[in-house]
């Protein structure tokens, strides 16, 4: 019963991937735009999946605070972004976050929680900069905004879905294999074969 | 604890009617009304939820006053009330001047933030933010092409469609507040989280515009 709950989850996380729509114009269009952004974009889908499994795999309360810290710190970033701060190498800073953030949860690793925390927080504010970049050209910049920000909370929904099979040994192995997986795809994006 | 079964109910009805009023008011707005003026006051019931700006702020401000435990502020609610009619009233004879839809966003995005992080405040606190915020949205609702009884209907519909939102959002949030489980309370917390980014990253555009 657990386990169907957890596959129900991580499912209903998933979803969001399959929002395929035409971004118009207007609050529909800007709000469309934004939640695909994450979405279409595979190097942001794994690193933010790999958040929610990583937060599954060091329990609470790293579980609830990464999802409820997350969007801010990325917001910060977007904001960095729509400022026109400049930051050095972002997409190469957002491939290096699933590479990271994969191995972390290969590895299971449990750093102290201030520790994931700042390594964390550090790669939202390359993702935010990515989408914040983005933001100006948007149909409706508040509806743009609450898309991503949207789209990222249920990638993390999905990581943590499928991240809570850590309960079992071999959702343990699972788990790990997974972000053995992302780790490798994000290798992939950081050296250009993907 | 009957006493807490039956004042539990009582919210969750008050809950079902104001949402009840707020899903089925929207058919109204969108016909002809065969009373002269009763068109600007169904504007003004929708207006909250049509100016993205109030409609984040009253989502978070409903959050926020719901979050805390009843008993420990019994006063917050009457507050987000006399709020609210003080700042329509103030709308009624003042001009709203455009910085006052971004003022929205800021309360947004402050009322999202202590959602999340829910520190402790004192109830003093607590409740200046609650009777400024819910003021601020009022103020900001003066419909600037309407004057005379017009005017008056399209605010007296504002107040009562941003009392309607905020009291819905409110008895989601108690509601919440109530359950055994853990998840619901971090449900909201992350509810506060993207309002408060959401507001952040448009707040940050309109900075950066209107400067530039």
């Amino acid at each position: 019963m657990y386990a169907i709950r957890l596959l129900s989850l991580a499912v209903f996380g998933l979803i969001s991937a399959s929002a395929h729509a035409h971004a118009g114009a207007g609050l529909s269009g800007g709000f469309v735009s934004g939640f695909l952004h994450p979405v279409l974009g595979w190097d942001h889908v794994i690193a933010m999946v790999a958040v929610g499994m990583w937060g599954a795999f060091l329990g609470a309360p790293a579980l609830w605070l990464l999802p409820v810290v997350f969007p801010m710190v990325m917001a910060f970033g977007g904001a960095l972004g729509v400022l026109g701060v400049p930051l050095p190498a972002v997409e190469a800073g957002i491939a290096l976050s699933a590479v990271v953030l994969g191995a972390m949860v290969a590895a299971a690793a449990r750093p102290p929680l201030w520790l994931a925390a700042v390594v964390v927080g550090a790669f939202a504010v390359f993702h935010g900069h990515a989408h914040g970049t983005e933001l100006p050209e948007a149909a409706n910049p508040l509806a743009y905004s609450l898309g991503f920000v949207i789209a990222t909370g249920l990638l993390h929904i999905a990581g943590i879905g499928f991240g809570l099979l850590v309960r079992w040994p071999q959702g343990r192995l699972a788990v790990r294999a997974g972000g053995g997986a992302i780790a490798l795809a994000g290798l992939g994006f950081l050296v250009g074969v993907l | 604890m009957r006493g807490h079964w039956r004042a539990g109910r009582q919210r969750a009805c008050a809950a079902v009617v104001a949402g009840g009023l707020w899903l089925g008011w929207p058919v109204g707005a969108w016909a002809h009304s065969p009373m002269p003026g009763m068109g600007s006051f169904y504007n003004g019931v929708l207006h909250p939820a049509v100016v993205p700006a109030h409609l984040l702020c009253l989502l978070a401000l409903g959050l926020f006053i719901g979050q805390q435990p009843r008993q420990q502020d019994g006063l917050a609610v009457p507050l987000m009330l006399a709020g609210t009619a003080l700042g329509v009233l103030l709308a009624a004879w003042l001009p709203g001047p455009a910085w006052l839809e971004q003022g929205a966003l800021a309360w947004a995005l402050l009322l999202g933030g202590l959602v999340a992080a829910r520190p402790a405040l004192s109830r003093l606190v607590r409740q200046g933010v609650v009777a400024l915020a819910a003021t601020w949205v009022g103020l900001d609702s003066g419909p600037d092409a309407l004057q005379g009884a017009p005017r008056a209907l399209a605010l007296a519909g504002t107040a009562l469609g941003m009392v309607m939102l905020t009291t819905w959002t409110l008895m989601l949030a108690d509601w919440v507040a109530t359950r055994a489980s853990a998840w619901p309370s971090v449900a909201l917390r992350v509810l506060g989280s993207w309002i408060a980014a959401a507001s952040l990253l448009v707040l940050t555009l309109a900075l950066a515009q209107g400067s530039g």
